[in-house]
């Protein structure tokens, strides 16, 4: 279940984060023509991207090793 | 539990500590000439020192309490609060936020009645005021148990003590003074809790940091090593619950209408520093933020498993978890930086909470209603003493907290009640366009009922329960429940009812006319979005212009990919100043001489800007 858990936390999150993307893209306030907006767009989905990466190792894979962090 | 005998070191730490950032917060007394000043310190901050300033206002008192019972308990999941904000951002980021900046909105009830009537308004004011006093009064409260656990003072006392120092230089500084300090603040809790960690990995490790590390993974139960908890169970805490109620509800709360973090945002110098500084704390600040708090907790639980608590506090109840590791891990004289920690967590979340209370009477209560139509200084002379009132109510509630359990839980729950009305309100009012006042009013009215109803008939949650027991009488599920039931009402009431006002009346306040919200702000030439450089220029001080506006050398406004009739930004040449001296001001002429930028006296004096140290000049809009 701590497997469902952070497949959940992505999935259902990452739907509100791709929907609220879409709206802001259409209404042009992400304008991804202009470079500030683009980059700005693009760290933030990364850092979220490698934040998941990051928690899922903690979530996914360390807790069932022998080492430590 | 008795409290831990102070040293005099530790004495010494701590009153230096509250001296200094008295002293802080009276020294930006000077920079607040306006309630502009008072409630958005002029709108001119860098995001690095808004980014620490917001983490210090969102830990408060009772977080290092709070969490590492939880971590104690749960374990690392005990970090779930604290890590899952990220998914409402790019609504908050690219609409919200320049919905609030660029539309000059100074509150979420303001918004209400922009968008959609006075009614609709006056419902937001009765929530968000209730819920801004009630936590005045529980951070008050919480550092008052906290200290009385700790050092055996007196609950009432120790608050009192606090209140009367953070009213003071909030009356005197506002927000300037609040972000100053709480900026230093920030610092002090980040380094207190993360020294615990520290420590306690080398006394897991017996003098080595390695050892350390290992013993205490090694040392975690298993059940407590996991980033996120169970989904469904238990009942008292799992995953879907937090989810919905935290991740969701929570971070709506916190991001789109509570007024202090908003105040917050909009003291920044442009919308794009808004979100750096929102991306720097997502990434880099809360994860920080949760190890400060919440380790003490999780060293407590490897140390009980590993059978290192000294027999004088073996088997700890939860909620004493931070003080037992506390003693048995810092030394005389770091204990007062501990202290200082605490009382940075109280100070730096009740300041803001007494600065948007005032700023929610002045703006929603005294200029619409009570007393319209005064001068500018006249308000910010009542914003000041409404400080002083906000904290003394506060203050007043601590003894009824203190009597009577129930009316701490009554707001809890009443927090509980407003919240997914209040956040389906907000999202569907400006990604909506079509949603109506009658809607939102209802939506607000309707949802806050079906949610109290909740809370008697639990029941009525069981179809949104994701399988969670109903023991705990779904606390945490009580979140999903409201904001499906207040969805549906909006929906429903929306479709039913037409809009009161046009296009035009709300323009610039939705998601879809929010690109001439952008335009209006800068004035009659187009937005540049061009990416340009900062530049640092001398500065010729020249008598007040007609127009108001600076000028520049065209070599410098190329650099900067300006334009005459661009918005530009002058900071101190100083960057660790963060814009503490700073203004806006628009580009009029391209005449000067290169390397040189020509400010009119009474933009340099009312932005207490100091020509002889140069500025860093760049374009906004």
């Amino acid at each position: 279940m701590h497997t469902w858990s952070y497949i959940y936390l992505y999935l259902v999150g990452g739907l509100f984060y791709a929907i609220g993307s879409y709206l802001c893209i259409r209404a042009e306030m992400i304008d991804l023509k202009a470079s500030q907006d683009r980059r700005m767009f693009y760290a933030t989905t990364a850092s979220l991207i490698l934040f998941a990466v990051v928690h899922g190792y903690f979530q996914l894979v360390l807790p069932y090793g022998t080492g430590a962090p | 539990m008795g409290g831990i005998q102070l040293t005099n070191l530790d004495v010494v730490l701590i009153i230096a500590y509250v001296i200094a950032i008295y002293g802080f917060g009276l020294y930006f007394a000077r920079h607040t000439k306006s309630t502009t000043d008072y409630f958005f310190s002029g709108r001119k901050f860098a995001w690095w020192i808004i980014a620490f300033s917001m983490i210090a206002s969102i830990v408060g008192s009772y977080s290092f309490i709070k969490y590492s019972a939880a971590g104690f308990t749960y374990g690392l999941s005990s970090s779930m609060s604290y890590l899952n904000d990220w998914f409402f951002m790019p609504l908050w980021m690219f609409g919200w936020l320049p919905i609030m900046y660029y539309a000059r909105i100074v509150s979420v009830p303001e918004y209400f009645e922009r968008r959609f009537d006075r009614k609709t308004r006056l419902m937001a004011l009765i929530f968000i005021s209730l819920y801004l006093v009630g936590y005045i009064g529980i951070n008050f409260y919480t550092l008052g148990v906290a200290l009385n656990t700790l050092l055996g003072l007196d609950t009432f006392v120790a608050a009192a003590l606090v209140s009367v120092g953070t009213a003071i230089y909030v009356f005197s500084g506002g927000q300037t003074a609040v972000i100053m300090t709480d900026l230093l603040q920030g610092v002090v809790l980040l380094a207190a809790g993360l020294a615990i960690f520290i420590l306690g990995f080398d006394y897991l490790g017996g003098g080595s940091l390695l050892a350390g590390i290992e013993n205490f993974w090694n040392g975690l139960p298993q059940s407590h090593r996991f980033m996120l908890a169970d989904f469904n169970q238990p009942s008292k805490f799992h995953f879907v619950g937090v989810f919905w109620q935290d991740a969701i509800a929570g971070s709506i709360a916190v991001y789109f209408f509570n007024q202090g973090i908003l105040m917050r945002f909009l003291a920044l110098k442009s919308v794009h520093e808004g979100r750096k500084a929102i991306v720097a704390s997502l990434v880099v600040l809360f994860p920080l933020a949760v190890l400060a708090v919440g380790n003490a907790g999780w060293l407590g639980a490897a140390m009980h498993n590993l059978g290192m608590i000294p027999e004088a506090y073996a088997n700890p109840n939860p909620k004493d978890v931070f003080v037992v590791v506390t003693k048995i891990l810092v030394q005389p004289g770091l204990f007062g930086l501990v202290m200082a920690a605490l009382l940075a967590a109280l100070m730096s979340s009740t300041d803001t909470l007494i600065n948007a209370t005032s700023a929610v009477v002045v703006n929603d209560i005294l200029k619409p209603f009570a007393w319209p139509g005064r001068s500018d200084e006249e308000y910010l002379k009542l914003a000041r003493w409404i400080s002083v009132v906000a904290a003394g109510v506060g203050l007043s509630l601590v003894p009824l907290y203190m009597s009577f359990k129930s009316i701490y839980l009554a707001h809890a729950t009443f927090v509980a009640t407003i919240t997914p009305p209040m956040a389906v309100c907000v999202i569907m009012g400006f990604v909506w366009k079509r949603m109506t006042a009658n809607a939102a009013f209802w939506t607000l009215l309707g949802g806050g009922f079906a949610v109290g109803f909740s809370i008697f008939v639990p029941d009525v949650i069981t179809p949104f329960a994701h399988g969670v027991s109903d023991e705990g009488g779904f606390k945490y599920m009580r979140a999903l429940y409201g904001l499906v039931v207040s969805g549906v009402i909006g929906v429903v009431v929306t479709l039913i009812t037409s809009p009161k006002k046009s296009d035009e009346e709300i323009k610039g306040l939705t998601l879809s006319s929010l690109k001439q919200a952008e335009q209006d702000f800068k004035g009659a030439v187009p937005v540049n979005k061009k990416v340009g450089r900062v530049v640092k220029l001398q500065v010729q001080v020249v008598p007040p212009q007609p127009d108001n506006g600076l000028s520049l050398h065209p070599d410098d406004l190329a650099v900067m990919s300006a334009d005459v009739g661009d918005m530009i930004y002058v900071a101190d040449g100083r960057w660790y100043l963060g814009g503490l001296r700073a203004a806006h001001a628009v580009v009029t002429s391209s005449d000067g001489e290169q390397g040189v930028v020509k400010i009119p006296s009474n933009i340099v004096h009312e932005n207490n800007l100091l020509p002889e140290k140069g500025v860093r000049v760049e374009k906004l809009l």
